[in-house]
């Protein structure tokens, strides 16, 4: 086994397959990797020089992969559930979001939907604090709370302040 | 008001995300926006705008603002706060009702 950043990847099997053990990075991105340090496609992660990995690892790190990902994601859908959007109340209800129906299947997102806002609801519960599951509404310290950047209003504040 | 150059001392400390504007729409049309009547008054007063406009983008302007937006029976209120900027007032007053079991009235 071949340990990059703290993940185990298989040794025995093509660089661009192993690459992809990694949670966020798919078979293309793994594939742009290996055209950058000029891998070939048939090469094996236990063929690698020590330089080549250490590459790899280098590129990896600035990349977003893993837990930055994860919280990024996580850190979106409790966006939305925080100024409470019709897509925030799909996740807290564990449906799907956009628009699929409902009446069968949505196997999907019964699984995945609402994972960390169930948690949330838990937690309030013990505290006794809310007893609505529903509406039961996240602070702001619960999660990183984001600012839109203003800089795609900016061109057009002088178009939109003639309506004020 | 909410001020571009507050927000610049703070970026260290807040975690930005580019607004969804950005997203799907070409950039020199700007954003989507409706003339909403009454919008001068609003700031002044405080007073609810009522609109039908669900489309219409949230603006930087519009932040304390309080609305009243159609769901196609009724209006519901929507009070503006910083991180909305960028989503769509329709996003805020869902137009359908969750599925409960009704009791029957008469057996």
């Amino acid at each position: 086994m071949q340990l990059i950043l703290g993940i185990n990847l298989p040794e025995n099997k093509l660089v661009k397959i192993a690459l992809t053990y990694f949670h966020g990075i798919g078979h293309n991105t793994a594939e742009k990797i290996c055209s950058k340090f000029s891998i070939h496609r048939t090469c094996k992660l236990f063929e690698l020089s020590e330089d080549k990995i250490q590459q790899i690892s280098l590129e990896l790190s600035n990349m977003k992969i893993e837990s930055d990902l994860k919280r990024e994601v996580k850190n979106n859908i409790l966006h939305h559930r925080a100024i409470g959007t019709y897509k925030g109340k799909r996740h807290a209800m564990g449906y799907p979001v956009r628009g699929q129906k409902t009446r069968t299947n949505a196997r999907t997102a019964r699984k995945l939907n609402g994972r960390w806002l169930k948690k949330f609801e838990y937690s309030t519960l013990v505290n006794g604090a809310t007893t609505t599951s529903s509406s039961s509404f996240i602070n702001r310290n619960d999660y990183y709370y984001t600012l839109p950047l203003l800089t795609h209003f900016r061109p057009f504040e002088k178009f939109y302040n003639k309506f004020f | 008001m909410y001020k571009n150059e507050d927000i610049i001392k703070d970026i260290g400390k807040l975690n930005m995300q580019p607004t969804l504007v950005s997203l799907g729409r070409s950039a020199w049309k700007g954003p989507f926006f409706v003339k909403l009547p009454g919008l001068k008054q609003a700031q002044a007063t405080g007073t609810p705008i009522k609109t039908q406009a669900r489309a219409c983008t949230i603006l930087p302007a519009f932040v304390g603002l309080k609305f009243l937006v159609h769901n196609g029976k009724n209006y519901v209120p929507v009070t503006i706060a910083e991180e909305m900027i960028g989503h769509k007032l329709g996003e805020f007053s869902p137009t359908r009702q969750r599925f409960t079991f009704r009791k029957t009235k008469n057996k």
